[in-house]
């Protein structure tokens, strides 16, 4: 937080957008403040990549600020948002596709696995960290589509209708859409844990981070 | 299934919100830069990579169309110059037809003398 900007804690997303159409960048500032979160959240689990999801949220706000004036108000203005945030992703993925995958690295995972936890416990937040990056894993191995719908329905908690007018399709295929994504989910997950309690059973040190879990912990 | 599907929905719910390494207010500001310069002649024009497209198409048709107004012109004036020149041999040609008069005695008076001729030949004496 840079001084010479106050929070403006009291107008909507409506007001400040209202705003930024008459050349306010403060206003656009408090939009990005609030919501750079949830939309950096969607960018990454999209993008699977740090540096391109910060370009690409800057590139959602510069949008917002220059389609500021056809936001007509029919949907929320959070619903509005994502739809730019996941076309600027799609789009990014699409320049992307010449170019080879770029893998995530564990480490960073993990690291971004622990912001927003509240657990003081060190051991837990480790084993915290481990769960989200395993989780966090297996979402990439879903496919484009897949993976936006899991993250808007059970991470950004949007309802079905806000997702079929983020991603332009049917409500009612939306629901056959998700359970099947969830459970391709399920699959590499199931597959990652069985991975992770061999290397446990093995006693080595996994990919994951992973050292001897409690059961081969020496007794007194 | 219903209790895999419930279990898989809580480790989504889990999940943390990410949020970026750096500060990206910065970057956004920079790039505002040239929108803000809203309906003014330099924003239509070289404002984004379509409006750079269609100044740059606009900007070939002129350029196009002057070289074009340039090259009728020169045809124009080469073509004048013909006229010139054809006007010229025109004015040479009349000293031939003016060399050809009308008159009534094509044979220019030695046609009496031919007919006299004729007559004493074939008049018998």
């Amino acid at each position: 937080m840079t001084s010479g900007f106050a929070y403006d804690f009291g107008a909507g997303n409506e007001e400040l957008l209202r705003r930024c159409k008459e050349g306010d960048e403060t206003a656009l500032r408090e939009l990005l403040r609030r919501h750079e979160r949830p939309v950096y959240s969607l960018l990454y689990r999209m993008l699977a990549n740090h540096e391109d999801a910060e370009e690409a949220l800057a590139d959602v706000f510069v949008k917002v600020w220059r389609s500021a004036s056809k936001f007509r108000g029919d949907s929320k203005f959070t619903t509005w948002l994502y739809r730019i945030a996941a076309n600027t992703a799609r789009d990014r993925l699409r320049a992307r596709k010449a170019r080879p995958e770029v893998a995530m690295e564990d480490e960073v995972l993990s690291e971004i696995a622990t912001v927003g936890t509240t657990t003081v416990d060190p051991e837990q937040a480790a084993v915290d960290a481990d769960e989200f990056t395993r989780v966090e894993k297996a979402m990439q191995k879903l496919s484009e589509e897949d993976r936006l719908l899991v993250t808007l329905y059970h991470i950004q908690e949007s309802s079905l209708e806000e997702i079929a007018e983020i991603t332009g399709r049917n409500r009612s295929n939306l629901k056959v859409k998700l359970f099947r994504a969830r459970r391709k989910l399920r699959a590499h997950l199931e597959e990652l844990d069985r991975e992770t309690s061999n290397e446990l059973q093995s006693g080595t040190t996994g990919t994951l981070g992973l050292q001897s879990g409690p059961a081969e912990s020496s007794t007194g | 299934m219903l209790e895999e599907e419930t279990r898989l929905v809580k480790r989504l719910s889990a999940l943390p919100q990410t949020e970026p390494k750096r500060e990206v207010w910065s970057t956004v500001q920079s790039r505002l830069a040239p929108a803000r310069r809203s309906g003014g002649a330099f924003d239509l024009i070289f404002g984004t990579p379509v409006r750079k497209l269609t100044a740059a198409a606009a900007a070939f048709v002129i350029i196009l169309a002057a070289l074009f107004s340039v090259a009728m012109w020169r045809i124009g004036v080469s073509e004048q110059e013909s006229i010139a020149q054809a006007k010229d041999l025109m004015r040479v040609q009349p000293i031939a037809q003016q060399a050809s008069t009308w008159t009534d005695d094509p044979l220019a008076g030695t046609t009496d003398a031919m007919l006299k001729v004729l007559e004493d030949e074939t008049r018998p004496e």
